[in-house]
């Protein structure tokens, strides 16, 4: 009996959502070929029956890591108890089917354990078109499944059958030439036209050289802008509970030490961090839902003759995109990219985009040194284009380190096989991708709030102990942090930066909250970190600067390290890694404040 | 002639592809093979890819591909 079902079938078949549907699953969907990496397992909820989605494969001859890995599992697992489900998007299914079955004879599939799934049948009659059914059912010989995994159309049956025992006539390998034969005098309504009507209607405009152009430099500069300016009503708003809840502490406590403790050393610094995820909700939201969209595919194609000069290819436009939400899925993300060198040159400068965890640092130095300024009816802020330039910035940094590595450690200047399917357009499921944002949001809390609740908290019995001092600067964080002066000074900061620079290298968020609970050590008077960094005058426009410089470079980022090591090749040693980054950002940054200062 | 030698809008046959073996077969498994019509759709800026219709599906290839599939 079948144990477990292999999803085998083209990139952007909708393989993976299938998975998710019919597993209860939350893996990563996306509208683009390449968008699954890795393997995905799980149990369909009520059975013992595995299901294993797989990457995409067009070929047998591989070239990414992701296709490799789908090939060797789909090559290599005969085993009694495994079955396959191959998925063909329904608007394409002659030409889908001619390719299965090309596949199936070369990799010696047992077609026996092979059912062909027709994906996304809501887009035949959203089209009008019906399909005959019965006649490709008796064509194939072979389990057919007609469904829509978006819109869940005949999943229960799909899953019904996946539970059950029915058994097919066995078939030959003679069966499978004369199941070719049959399939090319198939008749069916030309599709094509319905698939490719939508698509290059929208092309036309999207793909031009001007206009596409034009379309894809003002998306990119609508998303990073509107980062901040979309944020500021929902930032605000969580300041403002902040700062209700410290009152509420405060009422309750009276004053003191525990009263201290609570507000200085738990909700400020906290809060400090949390008031920053309006911006990672945004970001993702956006990112997801041009994911969703099919642009991102189109995007690759205007922006790969100019990503080739700095040593990379079109194929890393998306990971680098998705870096700007998180390195991580961005390294994942560029698994999929075919050339070795490529892959290694996006994934080691990836880091340099920005992301997420260096968006509450960015956004306090905007928020200190930006009055907000509105232009065109509130359309574009000050604020906002400066942040624009910072993603600029990011980018600017990636670019100029990848083409040092292609012409210098990693020569890049081969072959340009550059083959990209592109999908048709689809519209977002906005509440989904919503949904999904949060999870994100929350996940992200969950992920850097223990570690910048712990630092926290240590920093805050280091400053306020020992309990005998009259001033701030007898405390132990002051002591020790004054250590640090040496090192902050050429940099024009100050050595609270210092402390809050280092504890930056457990999470780059933890910056901000460290910042926030030394000031309010410092300051009785319950206010804003900005506002208690404006009064301390501790920072300058240059020393802003060379902050903005080292953060920019510096890879304070555990998880990236890991990853890293994860999946570039031992010659890559990513404690080298971390103190090339490390050496890089701190001469920038040294430089920045002497010309600034 | 060349694919890249098409105009947007013009149609033609492939007739060969000149590029090496492993190459040549995953352009044949995405569609592109022999004798298979194939229609130039959208030339991009900078001499980019670009973007043809090959069966159901729009792929989109490399001037350096392009200019390795002949076509009549």
């Amino acid at each position: 009996m079948i144990q477990r079902y292999y999803l085998l079938g083209k990139p952007n078949s909708g393989k993976t959502l299938l998975f998710n549907r019919l597993t209860e699953s939350e893996k990563k969907v996306a509208n683009y070929s390449g968008a699954t990496t890795v393997e995905n397992k799980a149990l369909i909820p009520g059975s013992q029956i595995e299901l294993i989605d797989l990457p995409g494969f067009y070929s047998s001859e591989v070239f990414s890591d992701d296709e490799k890995l789908a090939l060797s599992k789909a090559s290599q697992t005969q085993n009694a108890d495994t079955g396959f489900l191959y998925v063909i998007e329904a608007l394409k299914l002659k030409s889908g089917l001619i390719n299965a079955l090309t596949l199936i004879k070369k990799l010696s599939i047992d077609i026996n354990k092979v059912q062909f799934v027709f994906n996304m049948i809501d887009e035949l009659e959203l089209n009008k078109i019906n399909l005959p059914q019965n006649e490709i059912e008796s064509i194939l010989k072979r389990p057919c499944h007609f469904v829509s995994a978006l819109t869940k159309k005949n999943l229960t049956e799909l899953k019904m059958n996946l539970l059950s025992l029915d058994t097919f006539p066995n078939l030959s390998i003679e069966d499978l030439e004369s199941i070719q034969n049959n399939l090319s005098s198939l008749k069916l309504t030309p599709t094509s036209s319905f698939a490719l009507k939508n698509s290059t209607r929208l092309d036309r405009y999207l793909l031009s050289p001007l206009w596409g152009s034009v379309f894809f430099i003002f998306i990119m500069s609508a998303l990073f802008q509107s980062i901040f300016s979309w944020s500021s009503p929902f930032m605000d708003a969580i300041e403002w509970s902040l700062s209700g809840i410290s009152q509420g502490v405060a009422g309750v406590l009276g004053e003191g030490f525990w009263a201290n403790f609570f507000i200085d050393g738990i909700i400020t610094g906290f809060g400090a961090f949390v008031i920053f995820t309006p911006q990672i909700f945004i970001l993702t939201f956006i990112i997801k839902c041009l994911e969703a969209s099919g642009y991102l595919a189109r995007a690759t194609i205007i922006c790969h003759k100019s990503l080739r000069f700095f040593g990379l290819s079109g194929e890393s436009f998306i990971p680098l995109l998705s870096s700007h939400a998180c390195a991580i899925p961005g390294i994942l993300a560029a698994k999929s990219i075919k050339s070795k060198k490529e892959k290694w040159i996006t994934m080691l400068c990836l880091p340099l985009t920005v992301c997420s965890a260096r968006l509450p640092v960015y956004a306090l130095l905007i928020y200190m040194f930006i009055p907000p300024i509105y232009y065109l009816g509130g359309l574009f802020g000050s604020q906002g284009l400066a942040f624009l330039s910072l993603y600029l910035f990011g980018i600017t940094l990636t670019l100029i380190g990848s083409f040092l590595l292609s012409r210098t450690l990693i020569p890049n200047k081969g072959q340009d096989p550059f083959i990209l399917e592109l999908p048709s357009y689809r519209w977002p499921e906005f509440f989904n991708i919503a949904k999904t944002s949060f999870k994100v949001c929350i996940q992200f809390i969950k992920d850097a709030g223990p570690m910048i609740f712990f630092a926290n908290l240590g920093l805050w019995f280091l400053a306020q102990f020992p309990l005998s001092q009259t001033q701030f600067s007898e405390s132990y964080l002051a002591r020790m942090g004054r250590w640090l002066t040496p090192l902050m000074e050429p940099l024009g900061l100050a050595w609270e930066h210092g402390v809050a620079l280092l504890t930056s290298f457990l999470a780059r968020e933890t910056f901000v909250s460290t910042l926030s609970t030394i000031y309010s050590s410092k300051n009785d008077d319950p206010m804003a970190l900005k506002e208690l960094l404006i009064q301390s005058q501790s920072l300058t426009w240059a020393s802003g600067l060379a902050l903005i410089v080292f953060f920019a470079i510096a890879l304070q980022c555990v998880s990236t390290l890991a990853i890293l090591k994860k999946e570039l090749p031992k010659k890559f040693s990513v404690t080298m890694i971390f103190i090339v980054y490390l050496f890089a950002a701190y001469t920038l940054a040294w430089m920045t404040y002497q010309i600034f200062s | 002639m060349t694919l890249w030698d098409l105009n947007p809008n013009q149609h033609a046959k492939v007739s060969k592809l000149g590029l090496d073996k492993a190459i040549s077969q995953r352009l044949s498994d995405m569609g592109f093979s022999q004798l298979t019509d194939v229609t130039c759709l959208f030339v991009t800026a900078f001499g980019g890819p670009r973007v043809y219709q090959v069966g159901e599906s729009l792929l989109s290839l490399s001037r350096e591909m392009a200019q390795n599939i002949e076509v009549s």
